[in-house]
């Protein structure tokens, strides 16, 4: 596929480094019964894990009382969520909007 | 009655080889489309990092899922409907969505601080005005203008039809100028 010259650069060896790590990663799959086998035994793991995260957390959480928000920002700050679970309408919805391109144009264009 | 389209040399040993094989069909697929792959994910989600990563999951989630192939459509659009769902899940995260919230002088700022964008002033406002794009018009403008991508291809990968896939590209277009003109007077 034909490419136009971008500004866009990458780390120095970044393209070999990636199609090594990939390629490492996609050899060394495991099989699906290797899978299975694994998920068994790594939901021991994983419980004993998220029970150590929870009473660590909880030691450290719990004593210290924060203040109320007062602003979108500040609740923004806090949350823990890392990524805003929109399903694939909505997020095909949201990228048909206009409104924050609109709003700088007319910004731009109305001065 | 429709053909199936040709499909690239490699394709059948990445499939059905093993071995020295299989490595090398592997090579040739990330020799042919691993800069195109990794240059449309940037386009779409700007960060070095963020489009690193989708385009080493979507190198994986191919290579995993190469059986399941057909030969119906092209290699090349099955490959881009792959990065472009990993590209719409970092979409999704806190981090891109934050940075939707910038304004053209933020993303100058920004890429004139990013280590790996290397645009002069120019260039600097060009991808500072494509980030202001609504995200489907910044997707259809990177596959038409930086991937030189039929409108055909765009519509079959973004599951519109080719005249939205065009109106779409016009859009853009003509706010990338705008923009462009309004900045410089």
């Amino acid at each position: 596929m034909p490419q136009k010259n971008t500004p866009y650069r990458t780390p120095d060896g970044f393209f070999k480094q990636q199609q090594e790590a990939i390629w490492k990663r996609a050899s060394s799959a495991p099989t699906e019964p290797e899978l299975k086998h694994g998920s068994r035994l790594g939901r021991y793991a994983w419980a004993t894990g998220l029970a150590a995260t929870l009473a660590i957390g909880l030691f450290f959480v719990l004593p210290q009382t924060p203040e109320a928000c007062e602003t979108f920002a500040c609740l923004w700050d806090r949350t823990p969520v890392q990524s805003i679970p929109l399903d694939d309408a909505e997020i095909e919805t949201w990228m048909d909007d206009d409104l924050l391109f609109e709003t700088v144009l007319n910004e731009t264009t109305d001065a | 009655m429709h053909g199936t389209p040709p499909q690239p040399d490699w394709l059948e040993d990445l499939v059905h080889a093993t071995g020295l094989k299989r490595e090398q069909a592997f090579a040739a697929m990330m020799g042919a489309w691993h800069v195109p792959i990794y240059s449309f994910l940037r386009s779409m989600l700007n960060e070095h990092d963020d489009a690193a990563d989708a385009t080493q999951e979507t190198f994986l989630q191919v290579f995993r899922s190469i059986d399941t192939f057909r030969g119906e459509a092209k290699f090349s659009t099955w490959l881009y409907t792959i990065a472009r769902r990993k590209g719409l899940d970092a979409l999704r995260s806190r981090k891109q969505l934050a940075l939707r919230h910038a304004d053209a002088s933020d993303w100058e700022a920004r890429l004139e601080a990013d280590h790996f964008f290397d645009g002069d002033e120019a260039q600097r406002k060009l991808y500072a005005a494509l980030q202001l794009l609504p995200a489907r018009q910044r997707e259809v403008f990177t596959l038409r203008y930086f991937q030189e991508m039929a409108y055909a291809d765009i519509a079959e990968l973004t599951g519109t039809s080719e005249g939205a896939a065009k109106a779409s590209y016009f859009h853009a277009k003509n706010k990338v100028q705008a923009h462009l003109t309004s900045s410089t007077d």
